[in-house]
């Protein structure tokens, strides 16, 4: 992983190639507050700088696009198969190792199949993020709190403070940034009705499947989804089908000119998007089999919004699976 | 829980019939009774709660005691943490080691001894709590009106359920016993006054030390409330998904139902937790694997496509929600009677029948 040294303006993004695929990894994403007026028919498309290539050059997708999505397998020679996986901003790589010996395993102790998902410690999680849990309060008030002696000694610890990133703020927060155990338990849940094991797991073997999340932008779970099968495809792992996650956001936007509030879902939310919408799914499916295996909701929706959010889910895997298979039968693949 | 493949063959198909093992129909809840004060022991005084010590607490239980879920709420003042300087606090805290049957109901392998068995408990309670956490904590209660004064005291709600003993749907008992605590809990009305701020109206004075503010707690316990908010604390439904292996056409068929018994969920093929709020809205789904029949069924009807874990049919997802939705206001409705009914007049009702739920309903259908 190199950083770009090509990019010299500021402003713009290194081109992106379907080879060099890693370049703007270090380039930070725009920093765009939320706005006021959400317009989710043209929705921000910070993905889809370089499409020469399509005619359609907006720098907005409407409800129903997904962002720009690129795929490539092989990506790492160590492992017996890998996976690059960009979805617009979120990128992570998939590695997948094994079969080898429960013993020597680096994570799990039982057999078949392991799974885990890391974030690169510092640089895959936005910091404007993990800061806009608590930033609706002002500063000045609580650099005083020293003073507050009377209260119990017994204040918040460390692992509450983590636990209350995902229950405050917005209430789609934990969609937005989820920590690795939960992601790591889901991906293995995706999976697991999808990989043919033939027995593996009773001679105490096991797959491991690692992804690292290099940027988070929303919609992780899905990209790793998406991103582990590709690699256990390339590992030649034997899989019933590709198993595709997606996810839809329920966003609440008001009609100018009227007080009428309208909740409208969006296919593929990012990380803005999760963090101002009133609810998220995330789907996780094998479209061959029209089985859903992992199905996921943070936030509150009502019942209308929510077939709506599931069907526009539902269509993302299918669309993902559809480029998966592509990807498949020739090389690498991107779209916007 | 060890289920034979005909006794699963008979469930299903029963349930593909609207009948379920113990006479309810598909959307059917069990008659769960709530109750938040002393049971038999003191007539009902004031608003005292079943567990004295805490400020709120509640006891599901089933007529038989097949299901007994206890629920305390313990509320204290605490600084809140760095990052939410103006929102409460709600902790929760889930055990299950008088449970001894909880273990199968999660549809775990069971079994084993000694300290596997402990650290599989231990596994459990962990994934009650953290779905506990994601389901309903975070819909609990107004976090921000639980700040007594931002950035230095807030309340914070420990909410410690104890699994008595459960049969089946373990997180619908839990979410209930949480709602019903939570709803019992009377928080003090608390004042902060701040030196200098808000201006020193009250005669309370200066505590020397390095604090300059004071708390005003209301005595009195009338005019306490319970916690902002608490009414829409979502409930937990979960919808069992029954497939039946073969149909009439040769298709798979599916059927939906909530509230299952231990050997409903062993036999059901895959389990969805919907959180459903009063006003109908769907606050948080998430999927549990099966109860660990696929395999055989896989061995008995052969190339099924379910693996190990589980997985369901696309069209099935907005028929559950739907499922769900329904149930759910029906349990919202059955809880209110419950409640009105445990405010109106001391509830007595028959904790010593020990003949459990599935001999009652027989009973019941003697006399019809």
């Amino acid at each position: 992983m190199t950083a770009s040294t090509s990019g010299s303006m500021p402003t713009s993004h290194p081109t992106m190639s379907a080879t060099a695929t890693l370049s703007n990894l270090y380039v930070p994403l725009p920093l765009t507050g939320p706005n006021a007026l959400y317009d989710p028919h043209a929705r921000r498309d910070d993905s889809s700088h370089d499409n020469d290539n399509d005619n359609t050059n907006g720098t907005t997708r409407s409800a129903r696009t997904l962002r720009r999505l690129h795929l490539s397998r092989s990506t790492l020679s160590q492992s017996s198969g890998s996976s690059l996986v960009e979805l617009g901003n979120t990128k992570l790589l998939v590695s997948v190792r094994g079969p080898r010996s429960v013993a020597r395993c680096s994570f799990g102790k039982e057999g078949g199949l392991v799974c885990e998902v890391r974030y690169l410690p510092h640089i895959a999680i936005r910091t404007s993020t993990l800061a806009r849990h608590s930033l609706s309060h002002d500063f000045s008030k609580s650099a005083s709190s020293i003073t507050a002696a009377r209260v119990p000694r017994d204040t918040l610890s460390t692992s509450q403070d983590t636990h209350l990133l995902s229950s405050g703020g917005s209430p789609c927060a934990p969609a937005a940034f989820s920590d690795e155990t939960y992601l790591s338990n889901r991906l293995y849940e995706a999976l697991a009705p999808a990989v043919v094991l033939d027995g593996l797991e009773k001679t105490k073997m096991c797959i491991e499947v690692f992804v690292q999340v290099l940027q988070s932008d929303g919609g992780v779970l899905g990209a790793a989804i998406a991103g582990a099968t590709l690699a256990l495809v390339d590992a030649g792992v034997g899989v019933k089908d590709l198993v595709c996650g997606s996810s839809a956001a329920v966003m609440r936007t008001e009609l100018p000119g009227s007080d009428a509030v309208k909740y409208v879902a969006v296919a593929d939310p990012t990380e803005d998007e999760i963090l101002q919408a009133c609810g998220v799914v995330t789907i996780a499916m094998m479209p061959n089999w029209k089985e859903v295996t992992v199905w996921d909701q943070f936030g509150k929706m009502s019942i209308e919004s929510y077939s709506e959010a599931m069907e526009l889910a539902r269509d993302g895997c299918f669309t993902m699976h559809r480029f998966l298979k592509n990807c498949l039968n020739g090389g690498s693949s991107s779209r916007s | 829980m060890a289920i034979s493949p005909t006794e699963a063959h008979y469930i299903i198909e029963s349930a593909l019939h609207d009948f379920r093992i113990d006479g309810r129909s598909r959307l059917e809840h069990r008659p769960y009774s709530v109750g938040t004060r002393p049971s038999t022991t003191t007539t009902a005084t004031s608003s005292s709660s079943c567990l004295i010590l805490s400020n709120g607490s509640s006891r599901i239980h089933l007529p038989g005691s097949s299901t007994d879920i206890l629920c305390s709420v313990k509320a204290d003042l605490v600084r809140p943490s760095p990052n939410k300087p103006n929102e409460g606090v709600v902790e929760i805290s889930v055990d299950s080691s008088l449970a001894g049957g909880l273990d199968l109901s999660l549809g775990g392998a069971g079994g084993g001894g000694g300290t596997a068995a402990k650290r599989q408990l231990r596994e459990r309670e962990s994934q009650i709590t953290s779905l506990l956490q994601r389901l309903v904590v975070p819909h609990a209660v107004h976090y921000r009106e639980l700040a007594i004064c931002p950035g230095k005291y807030v309340w914070r709600l420990s909410v410690d359920i104890v699994v008595l003993r459960c049969d089946g749907c373990v997180l619908d008992g839990c979410a209930m016993a949480m709602r019903e605590g939570l709803r019992s809990t009377l928080l003090p009305r608390v004042s902060a006054v701040m030196n200098g701020e808000e201006g020193v109206a009250s005669g309370v004075g200066d505590h020397g030390g390095s604090s300059n503010n004071d708390l005003i707690v209301e005595g009195d316990v009338r005019m306490a409330l319970p916690p902002p908010g608490v009414e829409d604390c979502p409930l937990v439904v979960t919808v069992g998904v029954l497939s039946a292996p073969m149909g009439a056409g040769g298709r798979v068929r599916h059927v939906c139902v909530v509230d299952a018994r231990t050997e409903e969920e062993a036999c059901a093929s895959s389990r969805v937790c919907v959180s459903v709020d009063r006003k109908g809205m769907v606050c948080g789904v998430h999927t549990l694997g099966g109860g660990g029949m696929e395999n055989r069924m896989e061995d008995e009807f052969g190339g099924l496509g379910l693996g190990i874990s589980s997985s369901m049919p696309v069209n099935m997802l907005g028929d559950v929600v739907n499922t769900a939705a329904g149930a759910a206001k029906n349990l919202y409705e059955m809880l209110d009677r419950e409640k009105e009914l445990s405010d109106g007049k001391d509830l007595v009702r028959d904790d010593h029948d020990t003949s459990g739920y599935g001999n009652l309903l027989k009973s019941q259908l003697l006399i019809r």
